[in-house]
């Protein structure tokens, strides 16, 4: 079954709580951190750290400031970049389940030019796995919701069947609307399974969203597909 | 809270005021998001522009310790504009009861003021009463001297324009709150207010939410779905601690603290059971000796007999006029005046005001338990900064307890709701649950004084102490023990008999004769014969409002809302038929437990009035039970950005106990007001991430990750007036102690214009000390002053003066 997840932005309070679960559950260890005058901690993902609320805080609107977050991870896609490049070193690497969930494995330490328009896929160093939000497949194909969802006391982080978190999401819009007119859904939401509602124009898909990146990494990378010698090195790899 | 968490779904205006829920309540935002689907509209009043306020459809800023004006002005709006819920007001409060001529307010200063004790004689703060003791009323509520005409003239001088010059708060800010606060008016709609510390946190604390309990009445939010005063405690379970009697001036279930004047039981009994002459007043508290003589027979079992007045002589009594506060315990402690102290699951060394005068006082000790899960900055006082170990002669031990997740009990939410927890892993190591760590210490002492005697060990030997079950201490036993039980067999109606040991259904069968005893009659209810009320987990909700009845158990009586009989008309009908708490069906109460079982209030011989606590049986919006006054006036914080109160002479609170007077402890207390080395206003908060002083948090490498330092947050005008870039390390300073922290420059804080002066305002929060973790800070209670609300006590860490430096 294809799942999906969707944030909210419009019911989110930055309460981190889904942010400290996905550690929990994934016994990621801490990071050591400073405070560097922001709320915002860590700085960013890491093999440590699969999803970070982002802070950002902007003069206007009606209340004077507009203090807006957003949390951060893995966006599943359906056609994935990052498994497109993968693909040229070792298909098993990054593997693409029928939850909906791309799943990466040990094989990805030895994938070459990993990369996505996100910024997902992060390592400890040259040639250790790359680390990231799993969707908590390992919750989800047992009958529980993810463990940030699970944590998300306000309802900002929904789960559940792919066209029904669509359906969700176009209604949090409208809903969202009525006290926020730019209120929107991300405009890649038909391309994931992270799908985000932002109720503020200047949202922060943009900031940490680089579409265009996407798009071209996806490109490229077909056009790898049809390269002989990368072509010939997967074969050789199938038969070996 | 007088309502309950899941109920704020049922608001249409939620006003998150004094508190920052989504910061520290996130579990409220739950039902806030909720109201807030529904079309409800959420209002933030906070002087930082906070992550409530980032939700809200409103938001105000106003300068810490304003907030009686800005409620005051709301107020003379709701009473300029006639918005006030008629029915409710002349039916349901005392606005059109007579008060005593003499009665007055001058400057600032109520009659009877007494400037050398800093206290009132409250003798003219009284109604008028006829012959028969009834109080005199004027239903058209227009006798000068009837409590409406009072408050009309007492908040005409909290105009707009002096509201708005004294609180910072633009003129529009403040308009759009009025207005959609005081939409709420009358029975279509309801408003809700959510406060936390604060409001608390302050010299006029309790008259801060005094201010807004006089709102609800006025609009009827009172008693009704998504209205009442709420409360957002803390802790878990401080709610708990304080029914159960942790604090100084109450014994369990809020029954009174004996005086040394009153020698007997009947003494206590005359003095602190209210009586009344209304006619269809319940006057609730005209039960008290029946909670008394219970509560004693649980103490002292047996040996509390009607000849020896159930051991009441064996109760400590306090001396009239002291107070045993917090602030005092320790201001003595730093004058010598103890040798031993016990500090269990709390962390004076940083969660107490003028941590920096506390540090200091603990070495003034002979010995100093420490009970808790960590080690803390209190444990380890004598190693601290600045101390020298050689020195200090305090003998310390550490007792490591158990967490809540590793014993079994009841945990009471701020709903009131008492819920059952279960032991999930044995504590490790020595560590024991606090109740068996205390049964040790019962037993060993009772020994000593079986084996030594001593000045008086009547009370000491005579406490009953029966929890053991299979040879354990059994929490359920204690329980049993609080629900109440009968010590000999009773008669029942029709012949039944209530046996000796049996539990009682609940308070109303308490007697004042000693056959029954319970442990707090608050409680009684929760443990019946049927078993143990607390454990039920029933989500299923009967009711359509959220009561959740069969889930766990709320006191009193398991009412969901308190004062409910406030939401229906006088025939018992709810006054708003789409979220109906309760309603008459002819011959009883559906819905929600009744406050009381007595037919409507049309049934003139029969029918009871709704605030059944109070002796009147309305709710007060003349109450004279608080040490400044029985209407709540402005008077600025302690330390305070301005030389004058621009509403009367009386700068301060005139009834606050101040410790910096002449005599002994001269000089170890400093407050400073308007003085150029500290220009800045400072608050005190917390962040989600870390609890109280850090001790459950700071030793969590997670959390420790995403709120790793102290911080302070201040606008950008004052950063850059200071030449401070966000990030870099300053040094705060109040004529007290300093502390580092990192500087988090936002435009969520903004200069005031008060007075046509520009005022700073910086916050900080009391999570850290220097035990852990490296480099985390040290507690923002090193610069907060000792001085506490003229009611409770409670510190004004909310407002108070700094300096801000560049760490260099
Ligand atoms: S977001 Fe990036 S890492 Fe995640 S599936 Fe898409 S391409 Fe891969
Ligand atoms: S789905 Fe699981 S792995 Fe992904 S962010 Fe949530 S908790 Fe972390
Ligand atoms: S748990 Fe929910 S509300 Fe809290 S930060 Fe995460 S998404 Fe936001």
């Amino acid at each position: 079954m294809a799942y999906a997840k969707l944030f909210d932005s419009s019911k989110c309070i930055a309460c981190r709580g889904c942010q400290k679960a996905c550690k929990n559950w994934n016994q990621d260890p801490a990071e050591k951190t400073t405070n560097r005058g922001t709320h915002q901690n860590p700085p960013d993902l890491s093999h440590q750290t699969r999803t970070v609320v982002r802070f950002k805080e902007q003069e206007g609107g009606d209340l004077g400031i507009i203090w807006t977050f957003f949390k951060d991870s893995c966006r599943h896609c359906i056609e994935p970049a990052c498994k497109m490049i993968a693909d040229g070193t070792d298909e098993q690497a990054v593997v693409i389940t029928d939850t909906g969930a791309v799943i990466y494995n040990e094989r990805t330490a030895k994938v070459e030019g990993m990369n996505c328009g996100y910024n997902i896929p992060k390592q400890e160093k040259d040639g250790a796995p790359y680390v990231k939000c799993t969707l908590c497949f390992d919750r989800i194909t047992n009958g529980l919701q993810p463990a940030c969802v699970t944590t998300c006391p306000t309802g900002a982080l929904e789960f559940g069947k792919r066209e029904d978190i669509v359906k969700l999401a176009l209604q949090r819009v409208e809903e969202a609307k009525k006290r926020y007119p730019d209120a929107h859904i991300s405009s890649d939401y038909k391309e994931v399974n992270y799908i985000q509602v932002f109720h503020y124009k200047e949202d922060m898909f943009e900031m940490y969203a680089d579409r265009e990146k996407q798009q071209k990494i996806k490109m490229a990378s077909r056009r790898d597909l049809l390269n002989p010698k990368k072509a010939a090195g997967m074969i050789s790899k199938l038969l070996g | 809270m007088t309502n309950h968490w899941i109920d704020f779904a049922n608001s249409d205006v939620v006003l998150v005021m004094g508190s920052n829920a989504a910061e520290n309540h996130p579990i409220s935002f739950k039902w806030v998001t909720k109201a807030m689907e529904k079309g409800g509209k959420l209002i933030s009043v906070d002087p930082r522009f906070t992550k409530t306020s980032a939700k809200a459809d409103i938001y105000a800023r106003l300068r810490s310790g304003t907030d009686i004006p800005f409620l005051g002005g709301m107020i003379k709006y709701i009473l300029d504009n006639d918005l006030i819920d008629k029915f409710y007001v002349q039916n349901y409060t005392n606005a059109s009861f007579l008060i005593n001529k003499d009665f007055k307010f001058e400057d600032g200063l109520f009659s009877g003021y007494n400037e050398e004790k800093r206290s009132y004689d409250k003798a003219t703060w009284a109604y008028q009463k006829d012959a028969n003791g009834v109080i005199m009323k004027d239903p058209s509520m227009q006798d000068p001297n009837c409590v409406y005409q009072l408050l009309k003239k007492h908040y005409s001088r909290y105009d707009i324009d002096k509201v708005v010059e004294v609180t910072g708060t633009t003129k529009d800010e403040l308009l759009k709150v009025y207005k959609t606060y005081t939409s709420t008016s009358g029975p279509a709609k309801s408003g809700t207010i959510l406060y936390a510390m604060g409001w608390t946190q302050h010299t006029v604390g309790t008259q801060n939410i005094r201010t807004m309990s006089m709102i609800q009445t006025l609009l009827g939010n009172m008693g009704v779905a998504g209205g009442g005063v709420n409360a957002l405690r803390g802790e878990s379970n401080v709610q708990g601690s304080t029914d159960y009697g942790l604090l100084f001036h109450i014994l369990p279930g809020y029954l009174k603290f004996p005086l040394g004047s009153q020698a007997t039981l009947a003494d206590f009994l005359k003095a602190t059971t209210p009586t009344t002459a209304e006619p269809q007043s319940l006057n609730w508290w005209s039960n008290t000796p029946k909670y008394m003589v219970s509560l004693l027979k649980a103490f002292y079992g047996e040996a509390a007999t009607k000849e020896n007045d159930f051991g009441y002589g064996w109760l400590p009594k306090g001396d009239v006029g002291a107070n045993y506060s917090w602030l005092n315990l320790f201001d003595q402690m730093s004058k010598g005046k103890f040798t031993g102290f016990f500090a269990w699951g709390m962390n004076p060394a940083c969660s107490s005001a003028n941590a920096g005068k506390v540090r200091k006082a603990l070495g003034e000790l002979d010995w100093l338990v420490n009970v808790n899960l960590f080690p803390n900055e209190t444990g380890q006082f004598w190693k601290g900064p600045g101390m020298d170990p050689s020195k200090i002669k305090t003998a310390v031990f550490m007792l490591p307890c158990a967490a809540s997740v590793e014993k079994e009990g009841s945990v009471s939410n701020s709903g009131r709701w008492a819920q059952w927890r279960y032991k999930a892993a044995n504590p490790p190591g020595e560590a024991m649950p606090d109740a068996e760590i205390i049964e040790g210490l019962v037993h060993r002492v009772k020994e000593l004084y079986k084996k030594e005697g001593g000045a008086f060990p009547a009370p000491i030997l005579s406490l009953a102490w029966d929890y053991e079950e299979n040879g354990h201490l059994s929490v359920r036993k204690i329980a049993r023990e609080i629900n109440g039980y009968y010590t000999q067999d009773v008669p029942g109606a029709d012949g039944a008999v209530f046996k000796k040991g049996s539990q009682l259904a609940n308070f109303v069968g308490l007697k004042d004769d000693g056959t029954t005893a319970c442990g707090n009659w608050l409680y009684s209810g929760s443990y019946p014969e049927a078993g143990n009320m607390m454990m039920r987990r029933d989500n299923n909700d009967a009711s359509g409002i959220g009561l959740y009845s069969n889930w766990s158990w709320c006191w009193p009586l398991n009412r969901r809302i308190i004062y409910n009989r406030a939401s229906v008309d006088l025939d018992g009908n709810p006054r708003r038929p789409e979220l109906p708490v309760i309603k008459w069906d002819g011959a009883k109460w559906v819905g929600d437990i009744a406050d009381n079982a007595a037919p409507p209030m049309s049934d003139k011989e029969k029918g009871k009035l709704p605030f059944i606590m109070t002796s009147e049986g309305v709710a007060k919006l003349f109450g004279p039970g608080l040490a400044e006054g029985p209407f709540p006036e402005h008077y600025e914080p302690l330390e305070c950005p301005v030389e004058n109160n621009a509403f009367s002479s009386q700068r301060i609170n005139p009834t606050v106990k101040l410790f910096n007077e002449k005599g002994e402890g001269e000089g170890k207390d400093v407050y400073l007001t308007c003085d150029p080395r500290y220009p800045f206003v400072c608050s005190t908060y917390r962040v989600v991430e870390h609890w109280q002083t850090g001790l459950m948090t700071r030793w969590n490498k997670q959390l420790v990750e995403l709120a790793p330092q102290n911080f302070v947050e201040m606008s950008k005008e004052l950063a850059a007036l200071k030449g401070i870039k966000n990030g870099e390390m300053v040094t705060i300073k109040s004529p007290r102690g300093q502390i580092d922290a990192v500087a988090m420059v936002t435009s969520r804080f903004k200069p005031f214009t008060v007075k046509g002066q520009t005022v700073h305002q910086v916050g900080t929060t009391w999570h850290f000390g220097w035990c852990a973790p490296v480099n985390g800070g040290d507690t923002a209670n090193l610069l907060t002053p000792t001085v506490g609300d003229a009611n409770t006590m409670i510190p004004e860490s909310k407002a108070f003066m700094v300096n801000i430096e560049r760490k260099g």
